[in-house]
């Protein structure tokens, strides 16, 4: 390097042509050290989370807004087995979901960002596939037993929404106390006919904008936790079958797969009812 | 490069640094406003915040760096609303300031033996060969791991000041602010490193 980049100006006092030892270094330490593009997965989930970030300002805060953003480990530690109650009220998973699962982490342990990128590659899909349904049907009876689309996306949200709320108070530093009245008193079949019978009243964009919101939430919560809380049961006291990040995996996209067949069941039906004869 | 051209080249980078300050404020004002304008910030960050992070932390696993990558631009939505863009800090060293604690945290939580930067490991990690000759792909690679090696032995403080300076490619006046010197103090603190170093690479040249 004769002539410094433009960049390196106001070393210009250093850099004259009589010191060629220190313009080859600074030549060395542009080359050494210059920044490199970061992964497009990176940008891909940044772009995401700003986008979620954006939606959830737009709407109503459904948890409360003084929750801590980025979670420190200490307070992790200091939830200890308190947090054990409220992922035992959270879908239970088999022992073949968690083979499954686990093959999705790959090697080494499962990281935010790569958590974050399988649920929102999933919620796509999820989303195409609602988007089969269409806004216009979404109140349809029977798709899910008596249940329709709104009020399957409502139970679905209630169930990601009990992830994000439990996981703030939890990791939060306060122990997770369980409500004692509403759904989350009952047991989970009266739970679930609850969260529809109170979806029943609300128009369908408002059950899926909360959805969207709530989506948002959970993966900033992701983003924010530290990598060993993801990982380690025994971080949050848990049996060391319970993996942590696969409960929320479980509790998010998971739940969305267990309904999927249900949909796509009742997407052929309507599909042949609406041929003609 | 003679005095005059100095003091030209310093009066370019000086109304280039005007303009994308003024470049900036309207930018921030309006992510404050609406934070889908956020994007152009974080786009014009996102590789050099990766960079000093993945060179900071010394991991050798990308994706740490990516995930605090993340945690930085949260930090930053977070604190977004109350960032006063004619307060005196830039907001390249607001960033950077936000991405230093990152890092700072992400070290303490980390075993013991991670805590000092392995530099050894970075040089392949962060620049992949060029596709040129191999003979001076070889001799570029050996320049840089020599580079590497200088940096493991100078202290955190100077090591710092030149990540800052060219990694992160900050100017002098945003360095101070990062580290929360003036801008002097960080001229003398990168004059210092690089006559240090200057000295080392003098001795190791072949």
């Amino acid at each position: 390097m004769t002539t410094p980049p433009e960049r390196y100006a106001d070393l210009a006092g250093l850099l004259s042509d009589h010191d060629p030892a220190m313009l080859r270094l600074v030549g060395q330490l542009d080359e050494a050290l210059r920044p490199q593009a970061a992964p497009r997965e990176l940008r891909v989930a940044l772009e995401r989370l700003l986008d979620a970030r954006t939606r959830a300002a737009l709407a109503p805060p459904a948890v409360a807004p003084d929750a801590p953003g980025v979670l420190s480990r200490r307070e992790a530690l200091k939830a200890g087995a308190a947090s054990m109650a409220w992922f035992l009220m959270l879908r239970h998973i088999g022992p073949e979901q968690a083979d499954a699962l686990a093959r999705l982490a790959g090697e080494g342990p499962m990281t935010g960002t790569k958590l974050v990128g399988i649920l929102q590659t999933e919620r796509a899909r999820w989303n195409a596939l609602l988007a089969q349904i269409g806004t216009a049907r979404m109140e349809e009876p029977g798709i899910e037993g008596e249940w329709s689309a709104k009020e399957l996306i409502a139970h679905l949200t209630w169930y990601e929404r009990a992830v994000v709320e439990g996981a703030r108070q939890v990791l939060g530093g306060g122990a997770y106390v369980r409500p004692s009245e509403g759904p989350h008193a009952l047991t989970m079949d009266e739970r679930n006919a609850r969260i529809a019978e109170e979806s029943r009243a609300l128009p369908v964009g408002d059950v899926l904008a909360e959805a969207e919101q709530v989506f948002g939430q959970l993966t900033t919560l992701i983003v924010a936790c530290p990598q060993d809380l993801l990982n380690d049961p025994r971080r949050l006291g848990l049996p060391e079958d319970v993996v942590p990040w696969m409960m929320v995996a479980n509790n998010s996209y998971g739940h969305f797969q267990q309904h999927e067949p249900a949909i796509r069941a009742w997407l052929e039906r309507s599909s042949h009812n609406s041929k003609p004869r | 490069m003679s005095r005059g051209q100095q003091n030209q080249s310093n009066g370019s980078q000086r109304s280039e640094a005007a303009l994308a300050t003024s470049d900036e404020v309207a930018l921030i004002q309006s992510a404050q406003a609406d934070l889908a304008a956020f994007g152009p910030l974080y786009a014009r960050y996102v590789d050099r915040i990766y960079s000093y992070l993945l060179t900071r932390t010394g991991s050798a696993r990308p994706e740490d760096a990516a995930d605090l990558t993340q945690q930085v631009f949260l930090r930053a939505l977070d604190a977004l609303p109350r960032y006063q863009p004619r307060a005196g800090i830039p907001l390249a060293a607001w960033l950077f300031r936000i991405a230093r604690n990152v890092a700072t945290d992400w070290q303490r939580s980390q075993q013991p033996a991670r805590r000092t930067v392995p530099w050894e490991a970075v040089p392949e990690q962060l620049h992949p060969a060029a596709p040129e000759t191999a003979e001076g792909d070889a001799l570029r690679r050996d320049e840089i791991a020599q580079v590497h090696r200088m940096l493991a032995e100078v202290d955190e403080e100077t090591r710092e000041a030149l990540l800052l300076r060219f990694t992160a490619q900050l100017t002098l006046a945003e360095i101070g602010a990062v580290l929360g010197s003036s801008e002097d103090a960080a001229r003398k603190r990168i004059t210092r490193a690089l006559h240090a170093l200057k000295e080392r690479y003098h001795d190791d040249a072949p």
